[in-house]
């Protein structure tokens, strides 16, 4: 959303960047209740702050002819939780050189965050694994069968066009985009509550 | 031998099939991203407001060294100034009261979700058919009676 040319109005894009970053969360099992990557310290609000920061000093620079703003920020926050993911990942890797090999073998060891808490989190390899993340996913869908079919035909069938999905469902392109509302609420809905579950 | 794929090209992969599936961020409207952030159980003003914070300290810097503010950066600050700041003219004051308004009737709209974001103890339904109260539950509807007593008291107050 843009207002007099190229600036834009700004009072959207933090429920919008905040929303996306809690379902690309609720997407990666991470389920601090407090939205922080363990390990890293770095929180929802800093991956929303930071983008803005970046954007209103043009470290991200923005072409109208190139796609929504939104669009734009938003690829350029994913990267920055994936850039977070991986950090934690090294500095887990670091940890557990000095962990007794025979304790990280065993099953049942809760991996540790940073500040040696166990956490709610997935093993930190499995964050990266496209097999847990398609179960995980299922997980969330799996009483509403109409979106276990819309996740296969990405899953599955390597289906990644909007259009195309819909041809393939047989439904039109608005009710695929309403059962894609449904999908990211219900995933969110599901993280969320599994990670109360969890307390 | 099939070689284990990279960190890079794993995250490449479950990108495409997240924007394939979920979309990207221009998929979620307003409106969508307030109903996913209620359902997480997250106040958006308390983003927006946190969010606003980092932004003015970093315009404060800017300030401090007498430097112009980036055009964008002084328009975010005005976009996202909060409600609860003080207004500076009879048009803010007039913003802020419809914002107001529209979130107490979006509260009235949904009040599991309001109930959920709501500190523990103040959960009305508690009671609900209680027909002893401990003095645990003594001591926290009091506690209750105060602070709204305090929340009525602050308006004149300031």
């Amino acid at each position: 959303m843009t207002v007099g040319g190229n600036i834009p109005d700004f009072r959207a894009l933090p429920d919008q960047l905040a929303a996306y970053s809690v379902q690309i969360f609720a997407e990666y099992g991470l389920r601090d209740p407090d939205l922080v990557v363990s390990g890293t310290g770095l929180s929802m609000e800093d991956f929303v702050a930071k983008i803005l920061l970046d954007y209103t000093e043009r470290r991200i620079k923005y072409d109208p002819s190139k796609g929504e703003l939104i669009a734009l920020l938003g690829k350029a926050l994913k990267r920055d939780v994936h850039d977070a993911l991986e950090r934690k990942r090294s500095h887990l890797r670091e940890e557990n050189r000095d962990v007794t090999p025979a304790l990280s073998g065993e099953k049942g060891v809760v991996e540790k965050a940073l500040d040696g808490l166990p956490h709610p989190d997935p093993p930190v390899d499995a964050l990266f694994d496209e097999q847990e993340y398609k179960d995980r996913v299922r997980a969330a869908l799996s009483a509403e069968p109409d979106l276990v079919d819309l996740a296969d035909t990405v899953f599955e069938l390597n289906i990644y066009k909007r259009n195309e999905q819909a041809e393939f469902l047989g439904i039109t392109t608005q009710e695929l985009d309403n059962r894609k509302r449904k999908l990211r609420r219900r995933l969110i809905e599901y993280g969320f509550f599994a990670a109360s579950r969890k307390q | 031998m099939n070689k284990k794929p990279s960190i890079e090209e794993r995250l490449s992969r479950l990108n495409k099939l997240s924007e394939g599936l979920f979309g990207g961020a221009e998929e979620i409207d307003h409106d969508e991203a307030r109903d996913l952030l209620r359902t997480a159980g997250i106040d958006a003003d308390r983003i927006a407001d946190a969010v606003y914070a980092r932004l003015y300290k970093r315009a404060q810097e800017y300030w401090m060294v007498q430097k112009p503010l980036p055009p964008l950066l002084k328009k975010a600050i005005e976009d996202l100034r909060p409600s609860t700041a003080s207004p500076r003219n009879e048009k803010e004051m007039a913003t802020q009261a419809k914002s107001r308004i529209e979130r107490v009737v979006e509260e009235s709209r949904h009040p599991h979700a309001w109930m959920q974001s709501t500190t523990p103890e103040f959960r009305p339904s508690a009671y609900r058919g209680k027909k002893k109260l401990s003095k645990k539950d003594e001591s926290a509807l009091d506690e209750i009676a105060k602070r709204l007593n305090d929340k009525l008291k602050g308006p004149q107050g300031s």
